[in-house]
């Protein structure tokens, strides 16, 4: 869900290009399938966070694009902040362990070692 | 892209339910298209598992009830719960006649415990017994240790018992409504275990077990749901469908040999060659549908007996 909307921050996607845009984010890491892809595109635009913006045809087949809602970037914004806060809890806790443990790896310190 | 692949997909995608095919199935037949590898000839076996999961969450409702799969949902509910109950009372009658010396008491209380469950609405708890169930039937029954010494109807009929069970874990879900009229279910639940357990003590040799061979309990039985169906069938066809559905792992084998579910639907209501057949001239799919919902509890005889 979130990647889907992060995929539609910048403009107006069809189905493919939201999985092109979700595995260039991730660096390759999520692989959306179709079927994850427009269950999930159900559920937001059931709760209003995406809806349709307009039909295409291209190369013969049908292009239907998706874009972001209102409350679907306030919910991304809440949803990007609440991940934010976690991840800063997270990262002062190993600083923290780090500190009485001694170094746990470079990587856990921000990859700045 | 070959015209064999987009025919492959499209065949996929006809998993989907019939209005939302009609609304999203063109363009994610693009986005399958779009995201194939030159020279792929066959849909991929990822995006082919993809879209059956997300065809059966659309028709099972599962996530929101508020869907138009939500009927579906209620039937296969309706039907498991059902289907269960009457697999309960041929536990039941099995142990009343002492068929089973070992383990007697934990199919019972673990199958009460399941339709309990899942009658008042206690969904987690009756998914969770179902997969305990399941793993408790493979671990004591062991019928895979006799699995190819056994004919092809009692191997379907083994596989039944155990898709009911998982049937119930899909249908049953976190957001799944609860079935209204539990007291019926509990009051129908009652009846049929009673009617078993005395059946139960008044035979006298294994074989008739097969409820079949008694044309008195089953017509009773039948002539019960086809009234109940009826009723209902003026309302909704949920009742009918759900009946229909409960009844369709009937007994598979007849006198005239494996003929497939529907031809022993057929036979035995139309040529009334069973000894219900005093129910058979009620006519329509209701009186079908009530007719093997009833014989959908006789699948689990010989399973139980084992």
């Amino acid at each position: 869900m979130f990647l889907i909307l992060t995929a539609l921050i910048d403009k107006p996607r069809h189905g493919y290009g939201i999985v092109q845009e979700v595995r260039q984010i991730t660096g390759g890491r999520v692989d959306l399938r179709v079927g994850t892809l427009y269950g999930a595109l159900d559920r937001l635009a059931a709760e209003g966070l995406v809806e349709q913006d307009r039909d295409e045809i291209e190369s013969g087949r049908l292009r239907r694009y998706y874009r972001l809602t209102n409350a679907g970037a306030q919910a991304l914004a809440a949803e990007a902040n609440r991940m934010a806060a976690d991840a800063a809890i997270a990262m002062t806790r190993l600083r923290d362990t780090t500190t009485s443990n001694g170094p746990v790896g470079p990587d856990l310190m921000g990859g700045t070692a | 892209m070959s015209d064999t692949l987009e025919a492959g997909y499209r065949r996929v995608l006809m998993l989907l339910p019939k209005q939302y095919w009609a609304d999203h199935a063109e363009e994610m037949l693009g986005v399958l298209m779009d995201g194939a590898k030159p020279g792929q000839r066959r849909p991929k076996a990822r995006e082919v598992l993809s879209v059956a999961m997300l065809a059966m969450r659309l028709r099972f409702a599962v996530g929101d009830p508020n869907r138009p799969g939500r009927m579906a949902g209620d039937i296969m509910r309706r039907a498991v719960l059902a289907y269960l109950i009457f697999g309960f009372g041929l536990l039941v009658q099995v142990d009343a006649y002492g068929g089973r010396s070992r383990y007697a008491l934990i199919p019972v209380v673990v199958e009460a415990s399941i339709i309990a469950s899942l009658a008042f609405g206690w969904s987690l708890i009756g998914r969770v017994l179902c997969v305990v169930y399941a793993g408790g039937l493979i671990q004591h029954e062991h019928p895979w240790s006799y699995w190819y010494h056994v004919s092809l109807g009692d191997q379907v009929e083994i596989l039944l018992h155990f898709l009911a069970l998982a049937a119930a874990v899909l249908v049953f879900h976190r957001r799944a409504p609860r079935l209204p009229g539990t007291n019926w279910w509990l009051l129908s639940w009652a009846g049929i275990t009673v009617a078993f357990w005395l059946r139960g003590k008044s035979i006298r040799y294994m074989y008739a077990l097969d409820i079949s061979n008694t044309p008195a309990l089953a017509a009773l039985i039948c002539a019960t749901a086809a009234i109940f169906a009826l009723r209902h069938a003026r309302t909704s066809p949920v009742w009918p469908a759900a009946l229909a559905l409960a009844g369709l792992p009937i007994r598979l084998r007849s006198r005239r040999g494996w003929i497939g579910i529907f031809g022993s639907v057929l036979l035995r209501n139309v040529l009334s060659t069973t000894p219900i057949c005093p129910l058979s001239g009620a006519g329509g799919a209701t009186s079908v549908a009530a007719l093997s919902a009833t014989w959908g509890a006789t699948v689990t005889t010989q399973f139980s007996a084992s």
